[in-house]
């Protein structure tokens, strides 16, 4: 096979390109373009895999590869529908190249299929956030392309031949003025004390004059001469602007200045539509504008431009009450909407997974724990139907609940007191899970279960999950802001997918939400007090306190003061005025949210199940479905989905079951065309293999659990002191300037031994097994785990405490329930526990030649007891003094402490045994879900 | 599928020698060493931390005029800010003289004995202010830019910006002092970042690093014996899962860990140093013995490629007893920062290594009655940011507080400011040293900020 080369374009050169562009249907997110145009590489790169393509949307380039699986000097160009269209043309530097090709926009399009972005070996992940972002550009310029006539940019082409061009004025009103606005007026206009560099870009009389550079800024007909434009390019180190790498123009915003100037950069006053008539019309579109963005009717907002802010539609996509399609065929719907997709792109799904690993996969997805030997044997169907009523099914579910919310036992900060209710939280959430309680109505409890009278204090610590920061230093207004900024953020972002403190100190700057909606959705909890006394909380109603709006987000600037009310851009019908007294506010907007017509709710949690078993949402960011967030990979799906969920009554086992029985989940992780699968689809997006994903840190500590028969089912109730690094424990740290005791785990095994979820969290308090696995810190919602490795997960796992008694308990058992002291029958018992499967021959060779070696060497070498510390020194530095003081702490709880299983407690056959055990519970296999 | 691709996971922010990269593709380790984004002055920065909130007023910047007006009544109309400014409070004039030292002649308190020597090597600036009033979100503002933490700390963005130039060794390492720093370990947080970007904190006693060597009774042999059928049953996995690309990168942290358990205990053994330069840190003086090792090592781990090192000297939050107890720790801290200043001097590291000196927040100017005790509140508005080598002005003054310090007036800038200035001193631009998390590009000055020209020489 010839070795494949891969040649990409560096850059476009726009002055070589012509392009003729025919629309042949003008109708909304459909169309045909033929795109004929000349090009010259400047440039070839030589790539370690098969050529790559994409549209960059940020900076305007047409990336063209070759060379796929040994077809070296074919050009190709991805169409809308995954096609790929070769063309035969000689490759090289320098020399031109003739293409044509034909682009299709699908039916329901999304457009989103007009751009396949493949990430080139070595893209950071920045990159790859930037393609993603890229594509999404990419996606709604697509749209607009097509909307306006094919007269707008598209790849890169500044496309000569368009059907409809656009005047000066046009521009300048629509494109020009608004980028300005966007890109240069707040250092240049919008404060006239704060104006940079002296240059004012507020009128045209204030370009052409010029700013302290003395350069000539703005010469029309000129933009090789003038400043305004050099700056945006970038191209000169002394004058780039924007300044922010982030914000720098892209290729047709620079094309459109270019234009601008060239045409004489004409200037008419700021265009301003009329102020909407905003009674009754809140969350409405107007019509699109000339280049296909809409205004959105929104509340009040700070500013005038923002107002007048154009979106494109694309980007807005979570804002439309989602519309249930019927599915493309008659399979089960999910696969009816996913296999649509795959064959678009011409990409077989892979099999069914085996059934081993289906049901390995069914138990960790539905309760966080590995399969039993029963369970193995088990069929899917009725397996999963046990795994829906165990109790432990609620346990997993709040796992995530709970990283969403941020639980924590402590309220972290200074004091960190301990929170003694926070569990009842937790038992709540488990149990509400464990009940198919249905979600409407799990929200409504959460914000409001105390005026709608279903729920108390249990589910209303929602409300108060964050951390908190309060000390005598903080001022009793200070810490009331905190909490309602706090708050409103975290319905925001649990329940609506949407950043609200975004819109604290000014309009959101991506999405339609006017800093008057943060605020009276603050003003909701006017009526609220958040009483707490130590680290005991509590949500009671109090005679109704003014809301202002604070300007710039400071509470020494108060300015209008609002009523209580929601996201406007969001209208539900029927949706009745916000109490104005103490009680019923909070009601009104958990009913707002739990509403069927909230185009968020439904489809929030619906992606937070999806990602759950999948690994990735159809949204691939979770908590943020706003207009900076992803669009969505299958959105009629996910419509579908939203539509059903509600219809099938808010219930999360139905969506399970769904979801489960579908071949998209039960499908293998590998694919029968793996380079195939990898050029068309390399993110598996569209889902014809199932993702591996690695254990979460609390499955990770479980599964040893149960490896080793010590786990303790007990469900609900308070949580324990796990056992942790005793460096850890004994690490000195401070709360409001005095030692915090050391931290003692629970005496007794059977406690320290229970799930990882209900190990009591401590916000100050590291738990390093669980923290080198990527458990989240409870400060920030949590959306989705990461999954990075790191030497410390190998020191960890390999070293700690933990794990080498795990492996000794393992032993142990292994030894015990084997009742023989053959090498080959303990060594295959070991593999059984620990992997669920038998070794392979090689396997079984060199397991037992590592047992046989280190029974040799713990026969002549019996450990020595090592005791428990009875107390421990801690350091201070005297805040009187300045000196350091030793303090000894009595470790009261270990005087009692029911030890594991230790080294001298048991023979050298154990001890050789856990060091297979201990190798075993490192492997990839035990620590992976396929 | 997209992790495994994306991140060629190495690190304890450590990582791979050379020879391990031989199946991975160099370009996609980010912790590779690269360039920044402008010539950069530091090519590494000690951070020595002052955990409580030094006093300014009581160490470089003497108010006359208020050991004039010592003991007067103090009003403060500024309810929202703090809730200790409250009740019956009086001026508070400094318990120590202060005298010009060095050519330069910056001002100096007595207690700075050591420091005095080389004044002319410092930049002290005076114009910083930050917003908080309690330690630990003082403390995440001044290491991450956020004060409600989950946000990177600064060592954390050098490294994503800079790599690593010692692949063996952490590219961020954290000394703490007695006691952990309030906000624990979120004040050296990779936060949104990638987690190879995470200060490591090396303990001073046992073993530096968690789990960094088997129990007890465990040999080097009986490791490498594991690790060898650990790696066989890897292999094998891999065969049958060719689809899982993210497998690699594990194996390949266990053979890392094998060598640093050598690596890292040989950078922290200060025993091969001379006796003199161990004199010249006050490792042989109780008082000055444990801040002073720290500087040693944070020496030692810069001159082995570390890019960022904090060291925390713990205890500056005197509200009471200031001479007795701000007297002390000034003195544990006086003769270990200059003997660092001269070490790396002597060593032409000076002038690439920046040297940060500074606290959470200065301290006021007043203080509530207490029993005629001498000691002062938290004060977020003036503070003194000590710097040295690394290309910043030496001998000067940058900003100046008003005239009892309870405020900065001159070249007055918020903490963000400093943070874009160090990130600059570093060869880094703020504003383009970004990262795409939740839903936008976020930086470490949060909204953007500015380089506080004074500071760059």
């Amino acid at each position: 096979m010839a070795q494949s080369l891969s040649v990409a374009f560096a850059v476009l050169s726009l002055a070589r390109l012509s392009a003729e562009v025919v629309v042949s249907d003008e109708r909304f997110d459909r169309g045909v373009v033929e795109i004929e145009f000349q090009l010259t590489p400047e440039k070839l790169e030589r790539g370690a895999h098969g050529g790559w393509d994409f549209f960059d949307g940020e900076t305007k380039q047409l990336w063209i590869g070759t060379g796929w699986g040994g077809d070296a000097g074919r050009w190709g160009i991805w169409t809308p529908a995954g096609n790929r269209r070769d063309f035969r043309e000689p490759v090289a530097v320098g020399k031109s190249v003739h293409l044509r090709a034909r682009i299709e926009f699908g039916t329901a399009v999304a457009g989103d299929e007009l751009v396949t972005l493949s990430l080139v070996e070595g893209e950071t992940e920045r990159e790859v956030a930037r393609l993603e972002k890229a594509r999404i550009t990419a996606i709604n310029q697509a749209r607009s392309f097509v909307r306006s006539g094919g007269g707008y940019e598209f790849g890169g082409l500044e496309l000569s031949a368009a059907k409809e061009s656009i005047s000066a004025v046009a521009l300048f009103q629509d494109r020009v003025q608004p980028m300005f606005a966007e890109k240069c007026l707040a250092c240049h206009g919008d404060d006239e004390a704060k104006i940079k560099g002296g240059l004012d870009m507020r009128t045209r009389a204030g370009l052409l004059a010029g700013g302290e550079s003395g350069l000539p800024t703005l010469v029309p007909g000129k933009p090789e001469e003038s400043l305004l434009y050099l700056a945006a390019t970038w191209q000169d180190p002394e004058f780039e602007m924007p300044p922010k790498v982030n914000d720098r123009l892209s290729e047709a915003q620079l094309a459109d200045l270019r234009n601008w100037i060239e045409a004489g950069a004409p200037w008419v006053e700021k265009k301003i539509l009329p102020t909407p008539d905003f009674e009754g019309k809140f969350g409405q579109w107007s019509e699109p504008d000339s280049v296909g963005k809409v205004r959105v009717i929104t509340s009040r907002a700070q500013s005038e431009s923002w107002a007048n802010r154009g979106y494109e539609p694309g980007t807005l996509w979570a804002y439309q009450v989602p519309v249930s399609q019927k599915p493309p065929s008659n399979q089960h719907p999910i696969d009816g909407f996913i296999e649509a997709r795959l064959k678009e792109a011409k990409i077989e799904p892979a099999p069914r997974a085996r059934p081993t690993e289906l049901v390995r996969r069914l138990t960790y997805s539905l309760t966080g724990l590995p399969p039993t030997a029963k369970q193995l044997q088990a069929e899917s169907g009725t397996l999963m139907e046990e795994l829906l009523e165990s109790p432990h099914y609620g346990e997993r579910m709040a796992q995530h609940w709970l990283d969403v919310t941020r639980y924590a036992d402590s309220n972290g900060f200074s004091r960190d007191e301990v929170r003694p209710d926070a569990h009842q939280y937790r038992s709540y959430v488990i149990e509400s899970f464990n009940r198919d309680k249905p979600y409407d109505q799990f929200v409504r409890e959460q914000i409001a279960g105390d005026e709608l009278g279903i729920a108390g204090q249990e589910a209303l610590a929602f409300l108060w999950m964050g951390p908190w920061e309060i000390t005598n230093m903080t001022s009793a207004a200070v810490a009331r802001q905190m909490w309602l900024d706090d708050v409103v953020n975290s319905i925001g972002v649990t329940f609506l997918g949407h950043e609200l403190r975004c819109a604290k100190c000014h309009d959101h700057k991506f999405d339609p939400i006017p800093t008057r909606d943060y605020y009276a959705m603050q003003a909701v909890f006017g009526a609220t007090k958040h009483h707490v006394r130590g680290g005991q909380f509590k949500i009671q109603p109090q005679s109704p306190q003014t809301v202002s709006i604070l300007k710039g987000g400071a509470l020494e600037s108060p300015t209008e003061i609002v009523s209580p009310g929601f996201l406007s851009a969001v209208a539900i019908s029927n949706q009745s005025p916000v109490p104005s007294g103490s009680r019923g506010r909070r009601a009104a907007l958990a009913n707002w949210i739990a509403s069927p017509e909230n185009p968020f709710t439904a489809r929030v949690i619906v992606n937070r199940v999806w990602q759950m078993h999948f690994g990735r949402g159809l949204v691939a960011t979770p908590n943020n479905f706003g207009v900076n967030g992803m669009t969505p990979s299958h959105p009629e799906l996910l419509d579908w989905l939203a539509v059903w969920f509600v219809e099938e009554g808010w219930s999360l086992k139905e969506l399970h079951r769904l979801i489960l029985t579908s071949e998209t989940y039960q499908r293998s992780t590998q694919h029968p065309q793996p380079s195939r699968l990898k050029e068309r689809d390399p993110e598996n997006q569209r889902l014809a293999v199932f993702s591996p994903r690695r254990l979460t840190a609390e499955e990770i500590r479980d599964s040893m659990l149960i490896a080793t028969g010590e786990l303790n089912r007990r469900v609900g109730g308070p949580g324990f002191r796990a056992e942790i690094n005793w460096e850890v424990a004994f690490q000195p740290r401070l709360a409001m300037g005095k030692l915090v005791p050391p931290w003692e785990p629970e005496p007794t095994r059977a406690e320290r031994n229970r799930r990882s979820l209900y190990a009591n969290r401590i916000r100050n308090l590291g738990h390093p097994l669980m923290e080198v696995f990527n458990r989240p810190n409870s400060g920030l919602s949590c959306e989705k785990r990461d999954e990075t490795t790191v030497v410390t997960q190998a020191f960890t796992l390999f070293h700690s405490e933990f794990s080498n008694q795990r492996s000794l308990a393992l032993a142990d058992r292994v030894v015990r329930l084997s009742g023989t002291q053959d090498v080959s029958t303990l060594v295959e018992a070991t593999f059984q526990t620990v992997l669920g499967r038998a070794p392979d021959l090689s396997e079984a060779q060199d397991a037992e030649q590592l047992v046989q070696e280190r029974l040799v060497h713990h026969r002549s070498h019996p450990p020595e007891p090592v005791a428990l510390p009875t107390e421990v020194q801690m350091t201070n530095v005297v805040e009187k003094t300045g000196e350091e003081k030793i303090t000894t702490f009595r470790l009261n709880a270990l005087r009692n402490y029911e030890r594991d299983l230790q080294p001298w407690q048991v023979g050298p056959e154990t001890r050789a045994l856990a060091e297979l055990a201990l190798v075993l519970f490192n492997t990839s296999e035990f620590l992976h879900v396929y | 599928m997209s992790t495994s691709r994306r991140e060629f996971l190495y690190g304890l922010n450590a990582s791979l020698g050379a020879a391990a990269f031989s199946s991975l593709d160099a370009a996609s380790n980010p912790l590779v060493a690269k360039a920044g984004h402008h010539s950069a002055s530091a090519k590494s920065c000690i951070f020595l931390y002052l955990e409580g909130g030094p006093s300014h007023l009581d160490t470089f910047d003497p108010k006359p005029k208020l050991t004039e007006i010592d003991g007067q009544q103090f009003k403060n109309s500024d309810k929202l800010t703090s809730g200790m400014a409250r009740g019956d409070r009086r001026y508070v004039g400094s318990p120590f003289s202060f005298r010009q030292v060095g050519k330069s002649g910056l001002w100096m308190s007595e207690p700075f004995q050591h420091l005095a020597t080389v004044a002319d090597e410092l930049c002290i600036y005076r114009g910083c202010q930050g917003e908080s009033v309690n330690h630990p979100t003082a403390n995440l503002h001044m290491n991450t830019g956020n004060r409600f933490g989950g946000d990177p700390a600064i060592g954390a963005w050098a490294g994503y910006g800079l790599g690593s130039v010692n692949q063996n060794l952490p590219g961020f390492v954290v000394l703490p002092g007695a006691y952990y720093p309030q906000a624990g370990a979120a004040n050296w947080s990779n936060g949104y970042l990638p987690a190879h970007f995470q200060g490591t904190p090396l303990r001073s006693s046992g073993a530096p690093i968690l789990d960094l060597n088997p129990p007890l009774g465990a040999s080097r042999e009986s490791e490498r014996k594991k690790l060898d059928l650990l790696a066989k049953l890897e292999a094998a996995h891999q065969d049958r899962h060719p689809e899982h690309e993210a497998l690699a990168a594990r194996m390949h942290s266990y053979e890392l860990m094998y060598r640093m358990q050598v690596e890292v205990p040989g950078v922290l053994d200060i025993e091969g140093e001379t006796e003199q330069i161990k004199s010249l840190y006050g490792i042989d003086e109780t008082a000055t013995q444990q801040f002073g090792r720290s500087c040693l090592l944070a020496r030692r781990l810069v001159e082995k490629g570390v890019r960022f090192v904090q060291a925390y000297s713990v205890g500056w939050d005197s509200h009471d007893d200031l001479e007795t107890a701000h007297g002390a720790r000034i003195r544990a801290v006086d003769k270990p920062i200059a003997g660092l200043i001269q070490d790396l001097k002597q060593r032409d590291l000076l002038d690439e290594t920046l040297i940060v000196i500074c606290g959470e927040f200065g301290r006021s100017p007043d203080n509530s009655v207490k029993r005629g005790r001498v000691g002062r509140d938290h004060n977020p508005k003036a503070m003194s940011i000590v710097l040295a080598g690394g290309g910043v002005p030496a001998g000067t003054y940058v900003g100046a507080t008003d005239e009892i310090g309870q405020s900065a007036v001159e070249e007055v800038h918020p903490i963000r400011d400093f943070h874009v200035t160090l990130l600059h001193l570093l060869g880094l631009n703020d504003n383009k040293l970004t990262y795409f998390h939740g839903g936008r590009f976020k930086q470490l000055s949060q909204v953007g900020g500015e380089v506080i020209t004074g500071l760059v020489g």
